[in-house]
């Protein structure tokens, strides 16, 4: 194995450059006024808690540097270019502002405060020069490091077909594959891989038939049926928003993104249609470079660039560069091991010490996100420094204002007004008269800030904006490559473009007027690209088999795993790119493979050799993921929306902080356990998931996740027990069985039928009659009927306090049960609980351990 | 290469009592009788132990060794010196070091309740490691493995004891982290950590979600879960071997225990106001919820939970070495010391081994007011559990950069881990894919100088 030892780069020299020679020439008397008068002071009272020498940057202001003034801080620019005197440095040092009474314990001299007003009267001219570092090349040697397996493009193999190549490496390792699944493992376990759902018993009654007399014919046709259903963009949608580290909140502070949901629709549509693998993601990067012939289309690229914001944000970071450059790392993160499991933030602060990566590759990369504008929204205040504006995208959505909205619009607007007139009072007093309240101008001054930035979302009729989360282009700009990644080490700039390792013939350029993400895409969904087939067909090969064939998924480099079968790795990604990058043919090819369709019998001779079934001698058991379970549960209760909730119920947290904002509800305000849409609409709050999917591994989403933790753990148990959710899910369960077959006998069937998508064994039948005559739930604690609680989901009209942008929308949808369902409906959660009868509350509990079981929880 | 000596009989063997014959036997009338079957309860380890139980202090970021616990005059003679290790200054510790206790450990005034128990104190200033990025060196120090998915050491402990108590979870996480870390990878399901408390950041008692039914009594529950278990072996006959049906059958029979055993352990408000107050339960950010999960863990291994670790984040520290250690140890000093006082005065110290430690180190140069990753050369410590007290073992070279005398690996800190439970970390193996694996891989020394 090939390994690159190399350390960091050393700073070979540090050159003093004049930038502002280069710009524009000082006159001398101002020169000699800056060392005489200013640079004195501000070392003096400055200093010391804006420099980079003391490492303090209060408010992310760096006063020691020009650009660090230019810069400004954390509240933005300090001087005004028009009307110098105006500027936040003057209303500081004055101490005119009360927010802003620098230095804070004790004022200037009033002599300084002169001088230097005097100076940026001048047009705060500044000599300073500034410290450039310089990089050495890097000793790592590209060439070699292209030898790394991942790094070569796929090889055709001998083998024509999954099953041949398959078959060759269990010959090789003396295993015997097990023979093929039954009708109804194979059914449940293709239609929750392609669907997230199980099957309803009259499709495996339907199924078992058309099986039996002709089995490839019934596979294909099911397959078909599947691929085609909405459910399959849903299920695959969710796959890939693991990936691209989907969220909703920013994580730490936690502000929420009201707007994401758009990004999730995006995905999700996009598997339906089957779009192209690369056109998705050359849509993610770059949606908004490219032609879009109606506003529909348009709107669809926009939204796919949500790709970029979307992810966690520390925007309690007061350094406006700092945070900056965590962004792009960020983006750089995601995209690279996202895409092409290149793992090149490491090469952020040092030539990557295990892959051929220098540091200088990474601001190449950096250099294309520096050059492209994120839009993430949020509210400013509350911590929050680190705002932006949306995308106003071309669609509005279809609302109707209410009364309400109108009148809380009408309501705002007055406030704002009051509140800008008291403010702006404050601000014209510059010498404060007697009298005036410095505590009702600040919070006026906060209320006026606040007020503005909610007023930015709403329509004078009381509706929402629609705004979307997204990028475009922004000022184009190379990026310099930072010493060990310290903002306050630049050394010298790198042009734009991408990894050497991965570099080929026919390289795409980017020309110095844009920021390089469409060529960026260009790169990775190349043919020529060695990583991008191999690792998306790795992720699809997992979803399906439950054992991937490169283990670590998310690390094709030196550091991860070679490939268990390279061959078959090859063969996947040649199909899938000769097939036009179709993510649905190669699902379709990879289930229609003998290699898919084996039983999960246990076999001790082949378990002794190949216990992690690296080998495919049998379909590996599978843990329902939490989507999955719970969509389970609702579906066989008959609570299942199927359609899909408008928007999300993360919306009606406003955008401030989740729990503690002020307009802000917590996520313990979403009744979750009432919602009835699939799994993948919950709310996805960073750090604040909801139980249902927390407790069973679904990730908090911090970064690309190839591969989800499996665990076993007691309170996934108690969860199944206890919780409201299911216990909901158990009676609705009851209700229906009670309601649609007389006697013990058959709702005891059709409950193994529906939880178990199979008959029921003479057995269990006895042992589940058995404890419907036997149970009796004794002395539970006596619990009020729940009372009726509005729900978030499904349309329903939850609203955020805020009442601000995105709120539920008021539509009442039908149920989207399919054609195939003969299942009644079940009591809306709207609905006050009634007490249940005796034999409700036994089969609600046969029911629910059902759906406690081992069997209702696993794929065989 | 041992693939011909694996039988059935033999995974039969190792998963030690058969499978799920917990949920078998717990068909039958004495349910106590039935845990104490089942593959979590107590075991008898390989020799006699020195400690029954572990609390691990992890400290997650790489706390800086060089301004705690690894005195070093001479780097603070050559600060401002461009030192060997590359081309940055090198950083003296800008804290004071005093002799503590009988023993004269060297210890920061950064730790000034902890100093307080020098003498209770083994300072491993020979710890190093394979890595210096955090996540990967985060799951080394509990798997022993940077790259592959293998089970944590509390998972092996469990493994290897058991549980002295069926009721309550055996290894226990307080403070989050990634549950990768925590995990049992090919080891039986029910060895991984039950996670409690989230960061531990909300005021009051943690709660276990959905601890409580409000739909019926516990003998109602019991027969409904008998019917599950009923159900899940019918499952097991049909797959024959199924380590994921056999953990549900654990997970289900030990959260059906939980609900009794859970609210009382959990319940620490009532303790003494001095013992709270000792803690700092009622401060308000990390230092309280670290009080409180400190507080926590004593309960937990009063009650006999095998493992606990209670995590602490936020040690990276590459600006402002000094405010920002000030904060970190201010958050666990006083916690630390009153966990030590409160084991020793209920006579558990010396059953149960405290670890102290982040994932590495730190760099002796600066790097931006702060210190870099280090794992050439840090320093954990360890306390009670059959452990010398006052004790220095192991060194770094003179400004504290790499571990020069009693290089401690932390392969060699999990076979002594392992060593002060009773467990040969030679002959605690599991065999899985035809071969016996262990979590010292095969590496690890004991380090019997440091054994009481």
């Amino acid at each position: 194995m090939i390994r690159f030892r190399q350390f960091t780069n050393i700073v070979l020299s540090i050159l003093l450059v004049s930038q502002a020679q280069a710009e524009q020439v000082i006159p001398a008397d101002q020169l000699d006024y800056f060392e005489t008068h200013v640079r004195p002071n501000l070392v003096k009272y400055c200093y010391e808690c804006h420099s980079v020498e003391a490492g303090e940057s209060r408010g992310g202001l760096y006063l020691d540097t020009r650009e660090g003034m230019r810069a400004g801080g954390s509240t933005g620019p300090i001087f005004d270019d028009e009307r110098w005197e105006y500027s936040l440095f003057v209303d500081a040092i004055t101490w005119n502002d009360p927010d802003f009474e620098m230095p804070p314990k004790q004022k200037m001299p009033d002599e300084v405060i002169a001088v230097l007003t005097e100076w940026v009267k001048m047009g705060a001219p500044d000599p300073r020069e500034r410290e450039v570092f310089e990089v050495e090349d890097s000793h790592i040697d590209i060439e070699a490091g292209k030898q790394h397996w991942s790094y070569q493009k796929p090889v055709r193999p001998a083998g024509k077909s999954i099953d041949a190549i398959v078959s060759g490496m269990q010959k090789e390792q003396g295993l015997t594959r097990v023979g093929a699944a039954d009708a109804m493992t194979l059914l449940r376990r293709v239609t929750f891989d392609i669907t997230g759902l199980p099957p309803t018993p009259p499709e495996v009654t339907a199924f078992a038939k058309a099986f039996q007399k002709d089995r490839a014919a019934a596979v294909s046709e099911k397959l078909k049926q599947l691929l085609a259903s909405d459910h399959y963009g849903e299920r695959w949608g969710r796959h890939w928003l693991d990936v691209v580290r989907y969220g909703e909140s920013s994580g730490t502070l936690n502000i929420v993104y009201p707007y994401a949901w758009r990004f999730r629709n995006y995905v999700i549509d996009s598997f339906n249609e089957d779009k192209p693998y690369d056109q998705l993601i050359t849509e993610h990067l770059a949606g908004d470079l490219l032609p879009a012939e109606t506003d529909q289309e348009r709107q669809k690229n926009l939204i796919a660039t949500g790709f970029l914001a979307v992810g966690p944000k520390k925007q309690n970071e007061k350094n406006r560069e700092v945070f900056r450059m965590n962004l792009i790392d960020e983006q750089i993160d995601t995209v690279t091991r996202g895409f092409m499991a290149t793992s090149v933030a490491c090469a952020r602060c040092h030539d990557h010490k295990f892959d051929p990566i220098p540091t200088t590759d990474y601001y190449a990369m950096a250099g294309i996100f520096r050059s492209t504008e994120t839009l993430w929204g949020t509210v400013a205040g509350n911590q929050n420094h680190r705002t932006t504006e949306l995308l106003e995208l071309p669609i509005p959505d279809t609302h109707i204002s209410s009364a309400d909205e109108k009148a809380l619009y009408a309501q705002k607007l007055a406030d704002f007004e009051k509140a800008k007139e008291i403010f702006s009072a404050g601000k014209r007093n510059v010498r404060p008269d007697e009298g005036f309240d410095s505590k009702a101008h600040v919070r006026a001054k906060q209320k006026f800030m606040r007020l503005r930035d909610e007023l930015k979302f709403i329509n004078p009729d009381g509706t929402s904006k629609t705004f979307g989360m997204g990028a475009g282009e922004g000022h184009m700009e190379n990026c310099e490559v930072l010493v060990s990644g310290d903002i306050n080490k630049p050394a010298q700039e790198v042009d734009r473009g991408f990894l050497q390792v991965l570099s080929f013939q026919d390289m795409p350029t980017i020309p110095s007027d844009q920021s390089g993400r469409l060529q960026l895409a260009e790169w990775i969904t190349s043919t020529n690209n060695p990583l991008t087939a191999r690792v998306m067909v790795n992720r699809i090969w997992m979803h399906l088999t439950g054992t991937p064939i490169v283990e670590t998924m998310d690390n094709f480099g030196t550091t991860g795993l070679p490939p268990g079968n390279q061959a078959l790795l090859d063969f996947l990604a040649i199909r899938f790119m000769e097939n036009g990058w179709s993510v649905k043919e190669l699902v379709r090819e990879i289930v229609l493979s003998d290699t898919y369709q084996l039983a999960s019998t246990y076999d001790e001779g082949n378990y002794a050799r190949d216990p992690a079934n690296n080998t495919y001698w049998r379909a590996t058991p599978r843990q329902l993921d939490a989507e999955s379970l719970r969509d389970q549960m609702l579906l066989v209760s008959g609570m299942l929306d199927r359609t899909r909730p408008e928007g999300s119920m993360a919306q009606t947290a406003g955008d401030s902080r989740l729990g503690e904002g002020r307009r802000g509800d917590s996520t313990a305000q979403f009744n979750t356990a009432l919602f009835e849409g699939r799994s993948l609409y919950l709310p996805i709050l960073r750090d604040e998931l909801p139980d249902e999917l927390g407790l069973f591994d679904f990730p908090n989403p911090q970064g690309t996740i190839g591969q989800r933790a499996v665990t076993n753990v007691a309170p996934q148990s108690l969860h199944l027990m206890n919780s409201e959710l299911v216990q909901r899910q158990a009676r609705a369960m009851a209700e229906v069985l009670e309601r649609n077959f007389d006697s013990p006998g058959d709702q005891v069937r059709n409950a193994f039928l529906l939880s178990y998508s199979r008959p029921a064994s003479a057995a269990e039948i006895s042992r589940g009659l058995q404890f419907l005559r036997e149970f009796d739930p004794g002395d539970a604690p006596k619990i009020e009927p729940t009372a009726p609680v509005a729900t978030q989901g499904k349309g329903k009209g939850g609203k955020g306090k805020a009442g601000k942008a995105g709120k539920g929308k008021g539509k009442g949808k039908g149920r989207g049960m399919s054609s195939t369902e003969e299942q009644p409906t079940a009591p809306s959660a709207l609905e006050p609980e009634k007490p249940m009868t005796e034999n409700q509350t036994k089969l609600a509990a046969f029911c629910q351990a059902l759906m406690m079981s081992a069997e209702f929880r696993t794929i065989h | 290469m041992f693939q011909n000596d694996f039988t059935r009989r033999s995974a039969l063997c190792t998963l030690s009592t058969g499978l799920g014959g917990i949920a078998l036997s717990a068909l039958t009338a004495d349910r106590s009788q039935a845990a104490a079957a089942g593959p979590l309860a107590a075991k008898k380890p390989h020799f006699q132990p020195r400690a029954k139980n572990v609390i691990y202090l992890s400290m997650r970021g790489g706390p800086s060794h060089l301004d705690t616990f690894d005195y070093k005059p001479q780097l603070t003679r050559d600060s401002g010196k461009i030192g060997k290790y590359g081309d940055s200054e090198l950083m003296g510790s800008q804290f004071e070091f005093r002799q503590h206790g009988e023993s004269g450990l060297w210890i920061s005034d950064l730790f000034p309740n902890v100093a307080k128990h020098a003498d209770d104190l083994c300072l491993l200033n020979g710890m190093h490691g394979d890595t210096s990025n955090h996540q990967p060196a985060v799951t080394a120090t509990h798997t022993g493995s940077v790259n592959f998915v293998r089970p944590s050491m509390g998972a092996w402990a469990l493994y290897g004891l058991g549980n002295e108590n069926t009721n309550v979870p055996g290894y226990i996480v307080l403070g989050g982290g990634q549950k990768g870390d925590y995990g049992s990878a090919f080891l039986p399901a029910y060895y991984q950590a039950t996670m409690i408390g989230g960061k531990g950041s909300t005021p009051g008692p943690p709660r276990v979600p959905n601890i409580k039914n409000t739909k019926m009594d516990s003998a109602a529950q019991r027969k409904q879960l008998d019917f599950v278990q009923w159900l899940n072996n019918e499952q097991l006959k049909r797959d024959v071997h199924s380590p994921q049906t056999e953990g549900m059958i654990q997970s289900a029979e030990l959260a059906y225990h939980m609900q009794s055993s859970m609210p009382d352990l959990l319940n620490y408000e009532t303790e003494s106001t001095s013992t709270l107050d000792a803690y700092g339960v009622s401060g308000t950010g990390a230092g309280g919820a670290f009080g409180k999960q400190c507080l926590l863990a004593r309960r937990m291994v009063e009650r006999g939970v095998r493992f606990v670790e209670v995590v602490h984040g936020g040690w990276d520290h590459h600006d402002d070495i000094k405010g920002n250690m000030e904060k970190s140890c201010a958050e666990t000093d006083g916690a630390i010391a009153a966990l030590l006082s409160d084991l020793k005065q209920r006579d558990l110290l010396k059953d149960t081994l405290i670890l102290w430690g982040g994932e590495f180190g730190r760099t002796p140069q600066s790097k931006g007011g702060g210190r870099g990753h280090n794992s050439k050369g840090y320093t954990t410590w360890m306390a009670g559990g059959g452990v010398k007290g006052g004790m220095r073992y192991g060194a770094t070279d003179e400004h504290g950069y790499e571990a020069v005398e009693d290089r401690m690996h932390t392969h060699d800190w999990h076979a002594t881990i392992l060593h002060l439970l009773g467990l040969d970390h030679e002959k605690l193996t599991y065999r899985y894919a035809g071969r016996d694996f262990r979590l010292t891989d095969v590496h690890g020394n004991v380090a019997e100088e440091i054994i009481s």
